[in-house]
C-alpha cells in the first residue's frame, strides 16, 4: 500500500504495491504517483530534520544499519532481495539478469564493510586508527536537511545518494527517478525494520515532474543533491536558495583506451561487459573506445586491427546478449536505431572507413569507426572503436568532451599504465579504471571528481553561498 | 555517354510494363505474387544499376539470387536519402525532390532523384482518383501549398499541381507562398467563389497549413458544395505547435461545411512516388486506414524480431513502391503505424525515446561542435 503523509506533519515512505497493473500506479514504475505540492515537500523536510534531532546514533551505528540494507539486498535468498527482483526488471527496463546482477553489484557498496571504508577514506581519524569507536568529524557539520533528486532509470544511484547524506548523520528527503524506485523505496523499507530510528530521518517520494511545482519549499533544505540532465540541472540550481548548497552530478560520458597489444579477447570480453553494464545507461560505461597503435603504427595495418577486435567486441556483445540480456526497448528507439544502423552500414558501402556489427533484434551495436569524427551510434549496448596512433592523440580526442568526460577505462601495458593515467587525468578524465570496474564503481569512489562526502559538509568558516 | 538504365532491356521493359499495369488502375487489386514477381525484378534490377544500393545489400550478404520474398529486400533507411543519392543514372535525373527539412533544419534534408517523372504520374492519378475523389470526377482543387514554380523541390506541390491539372475545372490554385506564407484573403475568396458556383472542390494541405489558417482567421466560414474532400497531409513534424488530429477535423468541418468523413489523410514521402491515403468511401463507411495502390505495399515490424507486426500492434513502417524503379523501392521509415484489416493507422513518427540514464550521448557532444545534422528526420515538402 501507499500512504499519502498524514496531515500531522509526519511521513511514511512510498511502498510499493504488489501488482503493478494497478492504475492506481505510476504506469512506468511500481510507484504511487504524487503531486505534491510544495507545502507537502516543505512539511516532509521538516518532518526528517525533526525525527533528526530525537535520536543520537554514533556512527558506527549508523554503518551497521545502514549496511545491512547492503546485507540484505545481498543475500539472494532473503525476500528483499527476492521481491526487489521481481519488481526492479519492469521498474528499470532492464531484462531480469541484468537486474540481478546490478543488484548484486549495487548492494556490495551497500555493506557495512563498504560504507565503514567509505567514512574512513574520509575521517580516519587517531581514535580508530587505535581501535576506538569512529568519531564525528572534527571541524565541520552536515547539511541537513537534504533533498536529493535522482536520475530516472539507473537503479541504485538514488540509494547509493541517500545513503551518503545518512552516513554523515543528515535528514534526506529522497525523490527518486521513475526507473529507480523500487531499490531506493525498499531500502527505506529495510531500514524501517532494521533500525527505524535512522528510517525516520528518511523520507521516499516520487512524483513526476520538474523543479516548478515545489519551488517555493527549497528553503527548507540545506543541501540539494541533484542528478539529472543539463535542464535538470539547472532547473534546480536555479531555484536553489542562496542559503543551500547544490550539488550537481549532470550526464557524463566515459571512453576507454586500448594499448593495441592489449586488443584481445580478454579486453573484448571486459569492454562488451562494461558496454552491456546497465544497457549502458551509466555514465561510467564506454561509448568511445580508442585503440592506440603506438607512433607510427597509423594507416591500415592499425586500421585493420580495429576491424579484427571490433568483431571479438561484437562476438563477445552477442554471447552477452544470450546470458545477460538487454531490456526491452520502446519502439520508438528500435525505429530510430534502424535508421542510425542502416545509415552507418550506408556509409560503409559508400567506402568510408567505418564498419558495422548490428544484433538482429537490435539489441546491440559495434562500430569500427577510422573516420576521424564521432558518429552516431544507438542508444544501449552500443560503441565506436576508433583508432589512435598515440596516446596523445587519444587524449586530445577525449579533452574536446571538456567537462562532460567521466571515466576512462585503461587497458595498456603494466609499464605504461602511470604515464598513459597521467595523460588521461590532464585530458580531463575524473576517474581511469580497467575496463571491468568501468561500470561499477566502489562505495568510495569520486564521484565526478568530488569526495562522497565532502559536498555534503560545511565548516563553520564556510560561507552560506550558493556553491555550484 | 553510357547508356541509360532505363534503356537497358531490363530497365525498359519494367518501366513498360509498370506505365501499363499503373495505367490500368486499382482494381483488380494484384495478387501476392503478382506483386512478388515484379518487386523481385525491380530488386534485381536496381541492385544492378543503383552501385550505393547494391553494395548495401552486399554488406547484408543480400542479393537477387538470395532473395525470394519481397520482404526479405534490404531497405534503405530514410536517414541515407539526406547523405547520398539513389539513382540508376546520374545524367537522366529529372527533377530532385526534397525533405522539408522542418526537423532539424535545411541541412539534414532527404533529397530522392526523380529519373522518370513519368513513373510518378502514372502512379499518383489513378491513386488519387479512386481514394480521393470516386465520385467526384472533376473537382476545383484547392491547394494550401506552394506553387510548384515557387517550390521546385517539393513533392507534394508537384504531385497536386499535375492532379489539378488533371481533373481539376476552371478555379482553385495554390495559396502558399513559402516565404510570405498563406495568402488567406485569396484563399478565401476562391473557395467563396467556388461554394457559389456549385461544383465540388478538393482542398489540400498540410495539417500545418491548415492549423496557420484556422488561427489566422478564427471566424470566416464557408459551406462548399457536396462532394467536396479535404485532404490533409504532413502533421506537425517538427513545428511549434501540434493538435490533435480530431481537433483539427472538426475545426475544418465547421469551416467549410462537410462532414467529418469527408476529411481524409493522405501519408505520403518524398522518398516514394507513391501515395497512401485514407480512401474516401472507408472513411465515410466508418474505417480509417491508409492503404495504397496495388503496386505500393507497407509492412509493419515488430520492434522485437522486426518480422511482420501482428495486426493491432504498434510497429515500425517500410515500404516497397515499384514506382520508385529507378532509384530505390525499399525504403525504412521511422513513422509508427498499426497494421489493420489490410491497411495501417498512422501514428506519425516517434519522437525519438529519451536517452536513458544518467549518461550523456557522445554525439551530443560532438553535435555542439557541428552545426549540421546528418541525421535529422526527413519531412515532405
Amino acid at each position: 500500500m501507499n500512504h499519502r503523509p498524514d496531515a500531522a506533519g509526519g511521513f511514511r515512505t512510498w511502498s510499493l504495491g504488489e501488482d503493478l497493473e494497478e492504475s492506481t500506479w505510476h504506469t512506468s514504475g511500481g510507484v504511487a504517483r504524487l503531486d505534491p505540492t510544495a507545502a507537502d515537500v516543505d512539511r516532509w523536510l521538516r518532518g526528517v530534520e525533526n525525527a533528526r534531532s530525537g535520536a543520537v546514533l554514533d556512527v558506527d551505528r549508523r554503518i551497521r544499519c545502514l549496511g545491512r540494507i547492503g546485507e540484505v539486498f545481498g543475500d539472494p535468498q532473503s525476500d528483499a532481495s527476492r521481491r526487489a527482483l521481481t519488481l526492479l526488471p519492469k521498474n528499470a527496463g532492464l531484462s531480469p539478469e541484468m537486474a540481478a546482477l546490478v543488484l548484486e553489484r549495487m548492494a556490495s557498496t551497500w555493506t557495512p564493510d563498504a560504507l565503514a571504508r567509505l567514512w574512513d577514506q574520509h575521517f580516519l581519524d587517531s581514535a580508530r586508527v587505535n581501535g576506538g569507536s569512529r568519531q564525528e568529524p572534527a571541524g565541520v557539520s552536515v547539511l541537513s536537511p537534504q533533498l536529493h533528486i535522482g536520475p530516472g532509470s539507473v537503479p541504485g544511484v538514488t540509494l547509493t545518494s541517500a545513503l551518503r547524506g545518512l552516513l554523515l548523520g543528515a535528514a534526506v528527503l529522497s525523490k527518486p527517478g521513475a526507473g529507480d524506485t523500487v531499490l531506493t523505496v525498499m531500502g527505506r523499507e529495510i531500514l524501517e525494520r532494521e533500525c527505524p530510528e535512522l528510517a525516520a530521518r528518511w523520507a521516499v517520494a516520487h512524483w513526476p515532474g520538474s523543479v516548478d511545482t515545489v519551488s517555493t519549499a527549497l528553503h527548507r533544505a540545506a543541501a540539494l543533491v541533484v542528478y539529472g540532465d543539463n535542464r535538470t540541472v539547472d532547473a534546480y540550481r536555479a531555484a536553489a536558495p542562496a542559503s543551500a548548497r547544490v550539488v550537481e552530478y549532470g550526464h557524463k560520458a566515459s571512453a576507454a583506451v586500448v594499448g593495441v597489444s592489449m586488443a584481445d579477447e580478454a579486453s573484448a570480453a571486459a569492454l562488451a561487459g562494461a558496454v552491456a553494464a546497465y544497457d549502458r545507461r551509466g555514465c561510467v560505461s564506454p561509448q568511445v573506445v580508442y585503440v592506440v597503435g603506438g607512433p607510427g603504427s597509423g594507416g591500415s595495418a592499425l586500421w585493420g586491427r580495429v576491424v579484427e577486435w571490433g568483431g571479438r567486441v561484437a562476438g563477445e556483445l552477442a554471447h552477452l546478449q544470450a546470458r545477460l540480456p538487454a531490456g526491452p526497448q520502446e519502439v520508438g528507439t528500435v525505429a530510430r536505431t534502424l535508421q542510425t544502423v542502416g545509415d552507418l552500414e550506408m556509409r560503409a558501402a559508400a567506402g568510408e572507413a567505418v564498419r558495422v556489427w548490428v544484433d538482429p533484434a537490435s539489441a546491440w551495436c559495434v562500430l569500427a569507426n577510422g573516420t576521424g569524427e564521432t558518429l552516431v551510434v544507438p542508444q544501449g549496448r552500443s560503441v565506436q572503436i576508433r583508432p589512435a596512433e598515440t596516446l596523445d592523440d587519444a587524449a586530445e580526442g577525449l579533452r574536446s568532451w571538456g567537462s562532460r568526460l567521466q571515466s576512462v577505462g585503461l587497458a595498456v601495458e603494466g609499464a605504461q599504465r602511470p604515464h598513459a593515467a597521467a595523460r588521461l587525468k590532464t585530458a580531463g578524465a575524473l576517474r581511469v579504471t580497467t575496463l571491468e570496474e568501468m561500470p561499477w564503481p566502489p562505495a568510495w569512489w569520486r564521484h565526478d571528481g568530488a569526495g562522497g562526502l565532502e559536498p555534503l559538509l560545511v565548516a563553520p568558516s564556510d560561507h552560506w553561498v550558493n556553491v555550484r | 555517354m553510357p547508356a541509360l538504365s532505363r534503356e537497358t532491356p531490363e530497365g525498359a521493359d519494367l518501366r513498360a510494363e509498370l506505365l501499363e499495369r499503373f495505367g490500368r488502375g486499382l482494381t483488380p487489386d494484384w495478387t501476392e505474387r503478382e506483386f512478388n514477381d515484379l518487386a523481385l525484378r525491380v530488386f534485381s534490377f536496381q541492385y544492378g544499376a543503383v552501385p550505393l544500393y547494391r553494395r548495401f545489400c552486399d554488406g547484408r550478404a543480400l542479393s537477387p539470387g538470395r532473395v525470394t520474398d519481397w520482404t526479405e529486400i534490404p531497405p534503405v533507411p530514410t536517414s541515407a536519402f539526406k547523405r547520398y543519392a539513389f539513382h540508376s543514372d546520374l545524367h537522366a535525373v529529372e527533377r530532385i525532390f526534397r525533405t522539408s527539412g522542418t526537423t532539424r533544419g535545411r541541412d539534414g534534408r532527404g533529397e530522392h532523384h526523380v529519373a522518370d517523372l513519368q513513373l510518378y504520374y502514372a502512379s499518383l492519378l489513378p491513386n488519387f482518383s479512386a481514394r480521393v475523389i470516386p465520385d467526384t470526377p472533376e473537382p476545383a482543387v484547392v491547394c494550401l501549398l506552394p506553387h510548384p514554380d515557387l517550390a521546385p523541390d517539393s513533392s507534394l506541390s508537384w504531385m497536386m499541381h499535375r492532379v489539378a491539372a488533371d481533373v481539376r475545372r476552371q478555379g482553385g490554385g495554390f495559396f502558399l507562398d513559402p516565404d510570405r506564407g498563406l495568402d488567406v484573403r485569396a484563399l478565401e475568396a476562391e473557395l467563396s467563389r467556388l461554394a457559389a458556383e456549385g461544383g465540388a472542390v478538393v482542398v489540400a494541405g498540410t495539417a500545418f497549413a491548415f492549423v496557420s489558417w484556422l488561427e489566422e482567421s478564427p471566424s470566416w466560414e464557408v459551406d462548399l458544395p457536396s462532394g467536396s474532400v479535404v485532404m490533409e497531409t504532413g502533421g506537425f513534424k517538427g513545428r511549434t505547435r501540434e493538435v490533435s488530429r480530431a481537433d483539427l477535423q472538426a475545426a475544418l468541418s465547421r469551416r467549410l461545411g462537410l462532414a467529418t468523413d469527408r476529411i481524409i489523410g493522405e501519408y505520403g514521402m518524398t522518398e516514394l512516388l507513391s501515395q497512401y491515403y485514407e480512401p474516401i468511401r472507408d472513411v465515410v463507411a466508418g474505417q480509417r486506414v491508409y492503404r495504397g495502390p496495388p503496386w505500393l505495399r507497407a509492412r509493419v515490424l515488430d520492434p522485437a524480431t522486426l518480422s511482420a507486426a501482428n495486426e493491432g500492434e504498434t510497429g515500425i513502417l517500410a515500404h516497397f513502391d515499384l514506382a520508385n524503379l529507378f532509384s530505390v523501392s525499399a525504403v525504412l521509415t521511422e513513422d509508427l503505424g498499426i497494421a489493420i484489416n489490410g491497411g495501417f493507422r498512422l501514428l506519425g513518427r516517434s519522437a525519438e525515446a529519451e536517452p536513458r540514464g544518467c549518461s550523456l550521448a557522445v554525439e551530443e557532444i560532438a553535435r555542439h561542435a557541428r552545426t549540421a545534422d546528418n541525421h535529422a528526420a526527413g519531412d515532405r515538402t
